[in-house]
């Protein structure tokens, strides 16, 4: 009777294995593709896709890690046309790539407008000390920053020329700030 | 001789049925824990799926009454409805999630909430000077969803390690109980127990 009902049980696990598989499956991590462009892997798509999630690769913005991995599979896998093949360089390349998703954190793409152009763009955490400025002078300043509650202030010729204790919310994955200056 | 076959098959065929809907019973309980993982630990989940069946397996061919098993079954899922009710509050207490409007739900493991004893010293500072009054507003205070930060800025280290190790534990007692008790309920309605019982 037992080695009966063993034996039946045994065949039940394989049938709910193959069953489990298609059972939701856990939280997927921050910044990995959406479910829309699972059909469509093509570097193309997946730096179409990474963009509307507020990671923009080009010009040499976002994550360093996701930026090298993005390069080797778009080398790799061409236009997409070589997705099909089946060898280990592809998938090397794959799983480095699906690896630096894991890394992206949560950013958005941030610029910054003043009244009149020519003003450097400083930003800091509320909770943290270190102060980082934008490349770019207004109003061309724009840049990926992790989300938070930022100190934002525009400067010129070394002088605070708007409020350096304004808090701004950036969380959205693309912000406009716009700052009212005063003469320095 | 045939109607002894058909017999057999009749029986055969209703601990098939029986033991396909008790795996089954298993599904709901197992797309919750599924959802919501201790996040220091997710690849936990993975261990479900064989758990799932080494400990269904171990209840179901013990051979106690069908009474015993009913009352450890009851048992087992009265312990284990006790112990989600402590994981969930705990879970929301310890973890927190990324702003809604980013649409993302993987929750980052944190220390004990806002408590005192939990946060860094500059964390508490910065939320009493900004009326920061969730763990959200804290991470985002400290860029904490970020490449370049950890948990660590807001909460201690200790406390961190001790809230996720926590849940860890109740998230497997809490799987451990729900099963054990389907797999000896299920054994409680075994075919064979039926018969024993009449």
């Amino acid at each position: 009777m037992l080695a009966s009902e063993s034996s039946t049980l045994s065949r039940l696990a394989r049938a709910m294995s193959a069953l489990l598989i298609v059972l939701p499956q856990p939280a997927a991590s921050f910044a990995g593709p959406s479910a829309k462009s699972l059909s469509d892997i093509s570097p193309a798509a997946v730096g179409a896709d990474l963009q509307s999630r507020g990671i923009d690769l080009s010009n040499g913005r976002g994550p360093q890690s996701l930026r090298d991995a993005m390069i080797a599979y778009s080398f790799v896998a061409g236009n997409g046309a070589n997705l099909s093949a089946n060898n280990g360089e592809i998938l090397s390349t794959i799983l480095k790539l699906n690896a630096a998703f894991g890394q992206t954190a949560l950013e958005s793409h941030v610029s910054v407008q003043t009244g009149t152009t020519g003003a450097r763009i400083h930003y800091q955490l509320i909770g943290r000390d270190d102060t980082r400025q934008m490349n770019e002078l207004t109003n061309r300043a724009e840049d990926d920053i992790s989300i938070g509650l930022y100190y934002v202030w525009a400067e010129r010729n070394g002088h605070p020329t708007s409020p350096k204790d304004a808090v701004f919310r950036i969380i959205q994955a693309r912000t406009t700030l716009q700052l009212e200056e005063h003469k320095p | 001789m045939n109607a002894r076959l058909a017999e057999e098959v009749n029986s055969g065929g209703a601990r098939l049925g029986h033991l396909s809907s008790s795996l089954l019973s298993q599904l709901p309980g197992l797309s919750f824990f599924l959802g919501v993982a201790p996040p220091a630990f997710p690849a936990i989940t993975l261990l479900l799926f064989g758990g799932t069946l080494t400990i269904f397996f171990l209840k179901f061919t013990k051979r106690p009454s069908a009474v015993d098993c009913a009352r450890k079954a009851s048992r087992c899922i009265a312990g284990a409805i006790a112990l989600a009710a402590i994981y969930g509050f705990l879970f929301h207490y310890t973890t927190v999630e990324p702003p809604a409007i980013r649409n993302e739900s993987a929750r980052i493991q944190v220390g004990f909430g806002l408590s005192t004893f939990s946060l860094q010293g500059k964390a508490l500072k910065i939320a009493e000077q900004h009326h920061l009054a969730t763990k959200q507003e804290l991470m985002l205070a400290f860029g904490a969803y970020g490449d370049d930060a950890n948990t660590s800025l807001i909460w201690k280290p200790w406390s961190v390690l001790l809230a996720g190790s926590l849940l860890i534990v109740l998230f497997c007692a809490t799987y451990w109980l729900w099963v054990s008790g389907l797999g000896w309920l299920a054994c409680a309605s075994r075919p064979s127990n039926k018969v024993k019982a009449k």
